[in-house]
C-alpha cells in the first residue's frame, strides 16, 4: 500500500492509499470517493504530461508520498 | 489539512468500486510461506522487499569480506612486527661477545681455516687434472688408423716441413658413403689451380707428336675423367702414421723403375726443332751512359789507370800545386777514351782545372784563424758604432768582392740621418710638457693625460688642453734632408699622401668651394672640441675655488643663510662669465643652415610643398579626396620614372615601346 498526495492548488490536497499497480483510472474513482467530483472531471498531471487512465502508477513511478497535480476538466 | 481515509473505509470504498483490497505489509504472513519456498510474488511491493533483502545480504557480504581483510592485515601486520624484533635480536655490535676469543685462538682458527682451504684447493686441482687427463688423453697415430688421407703419398712429401691435414669438408651422404677423409687445403688450392691453369691452355685434344707409353692410354682418354669421373688418388693411414699400403707403394716405385730401365723405345728419335734465333747467346749489353759528373769520372779514371797516387793524395797535391793550371792536364792522357768523350775533351779539362782553382780559393778563404776573424768583425762592429754605419758598410763591401755591392743614395742617406736624430728630438719634447705640467700642478691635480699638451698660451689666460696626436715624427725629420730640397713624397703611404702629392705637382686642382665646406667643418668640430674642453675646465676651475673657500675658512664665519646667498651669487658670477665667453666665441660662429623637409614618404619637399603640409597640420585638416590622389599618383609616376631609369635607358624603352606598338619582335642590340 502506498500513499498519494494529490493538490489542486485550490483548497484541496488529499491523502489516497492505494496499490502501485492501480491504474490512473481507479485512482481518479478513489479520488472522486474523497472529493466528490467525477472521475471523469479530474485530470492529473505531473507538469505538463498528463496521466493516462489504463497505466498503473507503479509505471508512472509514483510511490509512497508522492505528489500529483489535479486538474479539473 | 490534508483529507485522507482510513485503510477500512479505503478498502470498503474499493470493494464498491470493484478492485481488490488494499494488501497491508502488517499483516501476518500466512504460516504456509515459512515452511515452504517464498511463493514468487510479482507485485510491485514483493519485488521491493525482494530487492531490500538482496541489498541486505550483499551488504553483509561485503561487511564480511571486510572484516575478514581486517582480520588477515591485522595478522600480518602482527607477523611483521615480530619478524621485525626477530632481527633485531642476537648480538649487536655494542654487545659483549660472551666466548670472547683472544688472539692465539683467533690465530689457531684462522690457521685451521686455512689448512682447511688449502686442502680442499688440492683436491680441486687434482680433481682438475684428472679430468683434463680424461679429456686429452693423448691423441696419437694409433687412433688415425684407417683414415683416408685424400692425397697422392708423393704429393705430400713435396712439402719439407709437413702438410697440415684436416678432415674434409664433405656432406653427411658423402660422409656416410665414404667415411672421414684427411686433405691438405693448400694441395687442393693448387690443384685446383693447377686444373684451371690447364683448362686455359686450350690444349688440343689428340696431339700427334705426344710422347705416349702404348697401353697407358686408352682410346680417347680425354674422356676417361669425364665418364669416370676423376680419378682419385688416396691411401689409407696405419695405426703407426704411416701409408697402410706403403709397401705396395715402394713395391709399384721400384716396378716402374724397373720398367722404365727396361723399356726401349723403338720411336724415331724425334728431330730437334732448331730455332731460327740465337737462344743463349751471350749479348754484350750497351755500356750505360756515363755519369755527368766529369770529376768522378777522372777520378775513377785515375784510380783505374794511374793506380799510385790514391784518390785523397791527388787531391792534396792537387792543392800544392794550386795555381799550375797546365798540371792538371798533365796527368790527362787517359788510354781508353770512346770517341764521344774526346769531343768533349777539352772542356771537360776545363772544368776540371776550374774546380780545382774555386775550392783552393775556397780554401784559402777559410784560412784565417777563428781568433782573427773574430777581431776583425769587432773592430768592424766598433767602427760602426763610432762612425756613420756607411763607412762600414763600404769597407765590407771592400771586403766582399763578389756582394752585390752597397748603393748608397740620397735615401739610405735620409733614413740614416732621420734615425739618428728623431730620438733625440723626441726627447727633448718630453721635458717640455713635463715642466709644463708640474706647473699646473698647482692648479689641477688628476687631469694630466699622457698625450695630452698644455699650452698656455691663450689669449683669455686660461690653459687650454689640446689633443696631441701620438705619430707626428716626420714633422722634424723634413728640415734633414741631405739635398736641401723638400723630401720628395712618394705614393706608398696612402690616399692623403698622395692627395697632396699631386696636388703640390698641380695635377690637380683643389675646387674652392669644396675646400671652403671642408674648412667650415672642420672649424665646426674644432668649435665643438673647444666647446667642451671649455666646459670641463670651467667646472674644475669652480670646484678648485669652492675647495680654497672651504680651506680658508671663509665659510665658518658665515651663517648658513649667508653661505646660501654666497653659492647663489657665485653661482649667478660664473654663469655671467659663461655667458660672455660664450657670446665672445660666437662671434666667429658661421653656422652652415639648411633646412630640409620630409614628407611621410621620405622624399624631400620643397618650400611650397612643406609650407603647404605645415598649413594642413596647423589646421588639422589636409587636402580632400581628389588633391590627394593626384599627389600620390605624381609620387607613384617619379617613383615608377625612376626605377626604370635606374635599369634602362629612356632610349632603350622608347624603343621597346615602339616595337611594341608596332608589333614587332625583336631585340635591340647595343
Amino acid at each position: 500500500m502506498i500513499e498519494v498526495i494529490c493538490n489542486d492548488r485550490l483548497g484541496k490536497k488529499i491523502r489516497v492509499k492505494c496499490d502501485p499497480d492501480d491504474t490512473i483510472g481507479d485512482f481518479k474513482k478513489l479520488v472522486a470517493a474523497q472529493i466528490g467530483t467525477a472521475p471523469e472531471k479530474i485530470i492529473l498531471k505531473k507538469w505538463y504530461s498528463t496521466f493516462k487512465d489504463h497505466i498503473t502508477l507503479a509505471d508512472y513511478e509514483i510511490g509512497n508520498g508522492s505528489s500529483i497535480e489535479m486538474y479539473y476538466a | 489539512m490534508e483529507e485522507s481515509l482510513s485503510i477500512e473505509e479505503t478498502n470498503k470504498l474499493r470493494i464498491s468500486l470493484g478492485l481488490k483490497p488494499l494488501k497491508v505489509d502488517t499483516d501476518p504472513k500466512p504460516p504456509g510461506d515459512l515452511t515452504g519456498e517464498e511463493t514468487f510474488d510479482n507485485s510491485v511491493e514483493g519485488h521491493e522487499r525482494r530487492a531490500v533483502a538482496n541489498w541486505r545480504k550483499n551488504e553483509a557480504e561485503v561487511n564480511k569480506e571486510a572484516a575478514r581483510k581486517a582480520k588477515l592485515d591485522g595478522i600480518k601486520k602482527a607477523r611483521d612486527v615480530a619478524k621485525r624484533f626477530a632481527q633485531l635480536e642476537g648480538k649487536g655490535l655494542g654487545d659483549a661477545d660472551e666466548n670472547e676469543e683472544d688472539t692465539t685462538t683467533w690465530v689457531r682458527k684462522m690457521k685451521k681455516r686455512q689448512k682447511k682451504l688449502v686442502e680442499k684447493m688440492g683436491k680441486e686441482r687434482e680433481e682438475e687434472l684428472e679430468r683434463a687427463a680424461r679429456e686429452h688423453k693423448e691423441y696419437t697415430a694409433v687412433d688415425l688408423a684407417g683414415v683416408r688421407v685424400g692425397h697422392d703419398l708423393d704429393e705430400l712429401h713435396e712439402g719439407e716441413e709437413g702438410t697440415i691435414l684436416t678432415l674434409k669438408d664433405s656432406t653427411i651422404e658423402e660422409n656416410e658413403e665414404d667415411g672421414d677423409e684427411l686433405i691438405s687445403t693448400d694441395l687442393v688450392e693448387s690443384e685446383r689451380l693447377h686444373e684451371r691453369l690447364e683448362l686455359k691452355k686450350k690444349k688440343p685434344v689428340y696431339n700427334a707428336y705426344d710422347e705416349d707409353v702404348p697401353g697407358e692410354k686408352g682410346i680417347l682418354a680425354q674422356y676417361d675423367e669425364e665418364i669416370d669421373g676423376k680419378k682419385k688418388r688416396r691411401f689409407v693411414l696405419d695405426g703407426s702414421g704411416n701409408s697402410a699400403d706403403i709397401n705396395a707403394h715402394r713395391e709399384d716405385v721400384v716396378e716402374k723403375l724397373k720398367a722404365k730401365s727396361i723399356i726401349i723405345n723403338l720411336d724415331m728419335p724425334k728431330p730437334e726443332v732448331t730455332s731460327d734465333y740465337a737462344l743463349n747467346m751471350k749479348i754484350r749489353k750497351p755500356k750505360k751512359k756515363k755519369s755527368k759528373s766529369t770529376r768522378k769520372k777522372s777520378e775513377n779514371d785515375d784510380d783505374s789507370f794511374l793506380a799510385p797516387p790514391p784518390a785523397e793524395n791527388e787531391d792534396q797535391k792537387s792543392d800544392s800545386n794550386s795555381m799550375e793550371v797546365d798540371s792538371v792536364p798533365a796527368i790527362a792522357p787517359k788510354p781508353k777514351r770512346t770517341y764521344k768523350e774526346t769531343s768533349f775533351v777539352d772542356d771537360e779539362d776545363l772544368q776540371d782545372s776550374l774546380a780545382l782553382q774555386r775550392r783552393v780559393a775556397l780554401k784559402k778563404r777559410k784560412m784565417p784563424k777563428p781568433d782573427v776573424f773574430a777581431r776583425q768583425l769587432l773592430e768592424e762592429s766598433a767602427a760602426a758604432v763610432a762612425e756613420a754605419s756607411t763607412e762600414a758598410e763600404t769597407a765590407m763591401v771592400e771586403d766582399d768582392e763578389e756582394g752585390p755591392g752597397l748603393i748608397i743614395d740620397e735615401t739610405t742617406e735620409f733614413v740614416a740621418n732621420l734615425r739618428a736624430v728623431v730620438i733625440p728630438e723626441r726627447k727633448k719634447v718630453k721635458p717640455e710638457a713635463t715642466r709644463v705640467t708640474s706647473m699646473a700642478e698647482d692648479m689641477e691635480e688628476d687631469q694630466e693625460t699622457e698625450d695630452m699638451e698644455v699650452d698656455q698660451d691663450d689669449q683669455s689666460g686660461h690653459k687650454s688642453i689640446t689633443p696631441v696626436p701620438l705619430a707626428k715624427p716626420s714633422s722634424g725629420a723634413q728640415e734633414f734632408s741631405s739635398t736641401g730640397l723638400e723630401e720628395e713624397s712618394t705614393m706608398n703611404r696612402g690616399v692623403g699622401a698622395t692627395l697632396a702629392m699631386l696636388h703640390q705637382r698641380g695635377l690637380i686642382k683643389r675646387d674652392e668651394e669644396a675646400e671652403n665646406k671642408v674648412q667650415l667643418l672642420r672649424d665646426r668640430e674644432n668649435f665643438n672640441v673647444q666647446k667642451r674642453l671649455r666646459e670641463v675646465e670651467a667646472e674644475e676651475k669652480a670646484k678648485s675655488q669652492r675647495l680654497r673657500d672651504r680651506q680658508s675658512g671663509k665659510f665658518d664665519r658665515m651663517s648658513a643663510r649667508e653661505r646660501e646667498e654666497h653659492a647663489r651669487w657665485e653661482n649667478k658670477q660664473r654663469d655671467l662669465q659663461e655667458a660672455r665667453d660664450l657670446q665672445q666665441r660666437f662671434k666667429d660662429y658661421r653656422p652652415d643652415v639648411n633646412l630640409e623637409y620630409k614628407d611621410e614618404f621620405g622624399r624631400d619637399m620643397t618650400a611650397k610643398e612643406a609650407f603647404k603640409n605645415l598649413s594642413h597640420q596647423f589646421h588639422g585638416k589636409g587636402s580632400g579626396k581628389a588633391k590627394t590622389e593626384k599627389r600620390l599618383k605624381k609620387i607613384e609616376d617619379e617613383k615608377k620614372r625612376e626605377a626604370t631609369s635606374s635599369l634602362n635607358t629612356n632610349s632603350a624603352s622608347a624603343v621597346q615601346a615602339a616595337a611594341k606598338k608596332g608589333k614587332q619582335a625583336g631585340v635591340r642590340l647595343m
